[in-house]
């Protein structure tokens, strides 16, 4: 009996081209046939060095030949320590201290229950739009989509939704969107989730699935003072506009805010699951040894790649070169924004670049947006 | 109490009964109504239906505890309903309802300073407890046992684990509670027996669960029955009670005594958990507390209350009628010698009860505290296989003869006459529910 395994592959993943890529190579992929594609996706922002960077591919090579796995509660190895060598420099200032674990949804589950054990408090806020993972607590915490949701009620208790300045739907400027959600978030601890039981603020610097929304830098930094105002820790979530991705290692930079807890996945290792969080020492002197964990977290063979992703973006100055692209397709972008009202923005930091497709008064314009992206993907000459 | 009881001189129910029951199928939310029984008068444990039935009245002192229409009772409500029927008790004050609290921080456990905070139920009164357990330990979780029932709000419901109907489509519950075995002895859930057991339904607590799934650290209150109601009228050892107890007091988790059904009199003493030589440190009423007069009452140690205004509150709480006809209650109970009635005729009852279970293979246990007593009805006493529908058969036929029961737990029938009962009645109970059981067993 032949299987076809398209025909037992779960649904439950949408599949939005029905290109099969048999390889990479930098900005392309290729298909069975040979036809060669520009990707813009990066696998949701995970290729940060390109497709099959040779830095990282020999990496993998190598150390696949030495060791696999070697369980961090059981022993230590040279992948690891090295990646966190190469990570500290990079992560905000008085960040010192590393956890390791797959996807960027565990990545959010240790900062929250981080934020439980050092603070001794139950709740979290996080904002509209924003998306941190499909486990139950991340879930919870994600208000991007219903479908992220619908069905799986009920969901953590604890969570509180507070309003991200997305200027563009707000129809208001930096000023007053900044005046506008400091004045809700205050709200919110007045009367749903009082600062005493408030654990964290977990917020993208950039926004991500909700729509790759730049905050204003005031708003990040009086979130900041709110929050330290309060002994409440600031989370970013850097799992999508972190590794580069902004044109600074994280997004964080752009701001100055120093989160207490900076999440950070997907780029990690182009392409092989790791994820982590970077924080204070002092806060994890708090989290009980053993009460969080996983088999996976500090795998040898990502770590590995994750050494040969930080020297590849260090040595080829991938940062000068998404910051130079970035201004590059942006204003592409709003020379097609004169040329079609139905783009009603042009907005993003780096190469995290979103177009938003609107009616005249600002209402989205899915039903474009859909038919842009179907027009693709044409292969390129080769 | 000169007037004939039981007289029963139509089938039930009777034609004007059968008329209530009707409109109030067709008016009222599906509940747990069983027998067709429409009261007309009520006086001591005698009760007359509108067909003019008189019965036997041994289910309401579970509320109506020192019996229906108590002239102690009666006079304190027409009087209080003269002066004024209410006057906003959370928000002002008004001597009543200060002399309440007094009299309910007088007559319950301990010589610790006390506190009262006033509801209008039993579920409330718990729900009272949950807040102020986490109020006061700044912790989130709780324990309660299988078996237990709390009430019906969310909050008592997610701690109620008494019968599945109960909670079924109404989840999600509560999160943070757990639940544990009772010391239910006759159907032991570790099946050991006891004292052999060395009381391990206890000591899991702390062996298993305070070391696999429940940090100590994390638990604000723990909940018990001291004879839990619902769950059949199960007393558990008091050393059981006593180590509970000292568990809690060793993790510093507050000991909440449910006594909604159990407390004000009905088990001999004015609260079941006197029986165990345990003072707790929250202790609930409701219930018989006002003769019927709805109220619920969480007493707690002073140290316990909420520390801000507005914590918590309500409208109705320390009504004037509630306040008042709670004060009358404790007065009868005092004045009346009721707690010795009740002693007495609990011994009486207890052992006619067993005299039957001599009698009849299918009563399986006799059980309970004073006159908070309980059969359980089984298909052999080697099996214990709950007989649910023998249960159900002898409580129609104890009805049909003017004693009006309820059923309480898998398979048993629980007897909670008011405290003014007399020998002669519960010889007459005693006799409707012999003949009863030979009917039931017979029509199987
Ligand atoms: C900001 C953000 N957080 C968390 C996640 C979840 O990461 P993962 O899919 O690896 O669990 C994502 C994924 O899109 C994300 O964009
Ligand atoms: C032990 C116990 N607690 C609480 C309750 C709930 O009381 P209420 O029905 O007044 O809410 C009951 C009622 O049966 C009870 O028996």
């Amino acid at each position: 009996m032949s299987i076809n395994p398209l025909e037992h592959l779960c649904r439950v993943w949408t599949r939005i081209f029905s290109v099969e890529a048999e390889r990479g190579e930098g900005i392309y992929l290729y298909d069975l046939a040979g036809h060669r594609y520009i990707d813009f996706t990066c696998g949701i922002g995970v290729t940060n060095t390109g497709h099959c960077h040779p830095k990282v591919v020999k990496a993998v090579q190598e150390q696949a030949a030495k060791l696999l796995h070697g369980q961090i509660n059981i022993v230590l190895h040279q992948p690891a320590l090295q990646l966190i060598k190469e990570l500290i420099p990079l992560v905000p200032e008085g960040l010192d201290t590393i956890f390791f674990s797959n996807s960027g949804a565990e990545a959010v589950e240790a900062a929250v229950k981080l934020s439980k054990h050092a603070t001794g408090r139950t709740n979290v806020i996080v904002f509209t739009g924003g998306f941190h993972g499909r486990t139950h607590l991340t879930m919870a915490m994600t208000t991007s989509k219903i479908g992220y949701r619908l069905h799986y009620q009920p969901l953590v208790p604890g969570i509180f939704v507070a309003p991200y300045p997305y200027l563009y739907q707000l129809g208001m400027e930096e000023e007053s969107a900044t005046r506008f959600c400091i004045k809700e978030l205050k709200r919110l601890l007045k009367t749903q989730t009082a600062p005493n039981e408030t654990a964290c603020v977990v917020i993208e610097p950039e926004l991500g699935e909700g729509g790759y929304i730049v905050p204003p830098n005031r708003f990040l930094l009086e979130l900041q003072d709110l929050c330290r105002e309060h002994g409440i820790l600031l989370v970013a979530d850097e799992v999508q506009s972190g590794y580069g991705r902004t044109g600074k290692f994280f997004a964080c930079e752009h701001s100055g805010i120093v989160p207490d807890i900076l999440v950070m996945a997907k780029g990690m290792a182009s392409g092989i699951p790791l994820s982590g969080i970077a924080t204070r020492k002092e806060l994890t002197t708090r989290w009980r040894t053993g009460s969080h964990g996983g088999t996976y977290g500090g795998n040898a063979v990502a770590c590995a790649a994750g050494v040969a992703t930080i020297q590849a973006i260090l040595e080829e100055h991938l940062l000068e070169n998404t910051t130079q692209r970035g201004v590059e397709l942006v204003t592409g972008l709003k020379q097609l924004q004169g040329q079609y009202p139905c783009i009603g923005e042009v907005r993003g930091l780096g190469l995290m670049i979103g177009v938003e497709f609107s009616k005249p008064d600002r209402e989205p314009d899915p039903i474009t947006a859909k038919a842009v992206v179907k027009e693709g993907p044409a292969p390129t000459t080769t | 109490m000169a007037q004939e009881c039981p007289k029963i001189i139509c089938s039930i129910p009777g034609p004007e009964s059968r008329r209530i029951v009707a409109m109030d199928t067709q008016y009222l939310a599906t509940g747990t109504k069983g027998s067709p029984v429409a009261v007309k008068w009520g006086k001591g444990v005698v009760f007359e239906d509108l067909d003019g039935n008189r019965f036997l009245d041994f289910t309401n002192g579970m509320v109506a505890g020192i019996g229906h229409g108590h002239p102690r009772v009666a006079k304190a409500i027409q009087e209080q309903a003269g002066k004024f029927l209410f006057f906003n008790g959370p928000d002002f004050y008004y001597e009543v309802q200060s002399q309440v609290a007094q009299a309910l921080v007088r007559v319950t456990p301990g010589d610790h300073r006390k506190k009262v905070f006033l509801s209008n139920s039993g579920a409330e009164a718990n729900e009272a407890a949950i807040k102020l357990a986490r109020s006061a330990t700044g912790r989130k979780q709780f324990i309660a046992f299988l078996g237990a029932f709390h009430g019906r709000t969310i909050g008592a419901l997610s701690l109620t684990a008494s019968k599945v109907v109960q909670r079924e489509t109404f989840f999600p519950m509560m999160p943070g509670v757990t639940h544990l075995p009772f010391a239910y002895c006759y159907r032991c859930s570790y099946k050991q027996s006891y004292p052999s057991c060395d009381l391990w339904c206890a000591q899991i607590l702390e062996d298993v669960y305070f070391k696999s799934v429940l940090p100590p650290e994390e638990v604000a209150a723990l909940f018990m029955e001291p004879e839990q109601g619902e769950g059949g009228y199960v007393v558990p050892p008091s050393p059981f009670v006593q180590k509970i107890q000292q568990i809690c007091q060793k993790y510093g988790i507050l000991f909440v005594a449910d006594e909604v059904q159990a407390g004000c009199g009905k088990t001999g003493k004015l609260f079941a958990i006197e029986h165990h030589a345990v003072v707790p440190d929250v202790l609930n009423l409701g219930k018989a507390i006002a003769s019927g007069v709805p109220m619920g009452a969480t007493i707690f140690r002073a140290e316990l209350d909420f520390p801000k205004q507005g914590r918590h509150s309500n409208t109705y709480g320390g009504n004037p009628l509630a306040a008042v006809a709670c004060l009358a209650t404790l007065e009868a109970i005092q004045e009346e010698k009721l707690l010795e009635n009740c002693q007495r005729m609990g011994q009486r009852f207890a052992d006619g009860l067993r005299g039957l279970q001599q009698e009849f293979e299918e009563i399986g246990d006799v059980r309970g505290l004073g006159l908070m007593l309980a059969i359980e009805l089984v298909e052999d006493r080697t099996s214990k296989e709950p007989a649910r529908a023998l249960r159900d058969r002898v409580i129609d036929a104890c009805c049909s003869k003017g004693l009006l029961l309820l059923p309480c737990g898998m398979s048993s029938i629980r007897f909670t006459p008011a405290m003014v009962v007399n020998a002669e009645q519960i010889d007459t109970a005693l006799g409707i529910l012999r003949e009863s059981i030979r009917e039931a067993r017979a029509s199987a």
